[in-house]
């Protein structure tokens, strides 16, 4: 069970977090939005 | 990369004033909690009657609704038509109605009333599995009731008060609904903050230092006040 209760808590849990911290690092620009370029 | 979302928040006295102002509901809330969940739970726990899962489905109850919906409830009561004001000025007690809408009063009642199940469960959970008899031996040794809750009762459920002020003080930090409708646009907490920026704002890097900060401090807060109640207990 360590190994899928492992990946679930690496994925689910921890993934979201070191995302959004990667993002507080990032410089705002107003102009660049976060909007899918078409 | 860089650290200027972080460094923005600690040198503008806005945004420091919102997280001291989280952290001091926060901290009221808990306590709250803590005097009015310990003597509710210390009754569920004792008690002999046959009511007794009526009483705990009682406590357990408000959880089955949401956290928006409780306080749109509480908006109903604390509106300045609301039931309660409404019943103070029929019952001649007040000439105008009470201002409690949109401010922090209205935030901390609310947020007391959906964090106190967690403390009350968490409480009960202990105080039941200390022996009745460890009671009945300090009131037999002539300590009064006082001395029997400082000296006995209190240690014996210090795993249950740690886990229940953890959870209640965590959920205090977080709270979004509770503040955002019952504080009104002008009361800030962290939480709406946070969905202010990233939402209002399409400020996602702001946004995630915010929420990173919200969260550092909540653990910070949380492991001090544990080793500081666990030093006190051992000492």
């Amino acid at each position: 069970m360590l190994g899928p209760a492992t990946i679930f808590i690496a994925l689910c849990l921890l993934a979201p977090l070191v995302i959004l911290f990667r993002y507080s690092l990032n410089e705002f620009v107003p102009t660049k939005k976060m909007m899918v370029r078409r | 990369m860089t650290v200027a979302n972080y460094v923005k928040f600690f040198t503008d006295p806005y945004y420091t004033a919102i997280l001291a102002t989280t952290v001091r509901i926060s901290v009221l809330v808990t306590l709250a909690c803590l005097v009015l969940g310990f003597p509710l739970a210390y009754v569920v726990a004792r008690t002999q009657s046959r009511f007794k899962n009526l009483l705990i489905i009682s406590i357990v109850l408000p959880l089955f609704v949401g956290n928006a919906v409780r306080a749109a409830g509480w908006m109903t009561v604390f509106g300045s038509k609301g039931f309660l004001n409404t019943t103070l000025q029929w019952l001649g007690l007040i000439d105008k109605p009470l201002e409690i809408m949109f401010t922090e009063k209205a935030v901390v009642i609310g947020i007391i009333a959906v964090n106190l199940p967690f403390m009350v469960l968490s409480l009960q959970s202990v105080i039941e599995g200390i022996d009745r008899a460890v009671e009945e031996a300090a009131f037999s040794l002539g300590a009064p009731p006082a001395t029997m809750f400082r000296r006995v009762l209190w240690p014996l459920a210090l795993p249950g008060i740690l886990a229940g002020t953890i959870l209640t003080f965590i959920l205090a930090m977080n709270a979004y609904a509770t503040p955002f409708l019952l504080g009104g646009p002008l009361f800030k907490m962290m939480a709406p903050l946070v969905y202010n920026q990233f939402t209002q704002q399409t400020n996602w890097p702001f946004g995630g230092a915010i929420a990173f900060i919200l969260m550092t401090v909540t653990l910070a807060l949380t492991v001090a006040a544990n080793l500081i109640i666990q030093r006190r207990a051992r000492s």
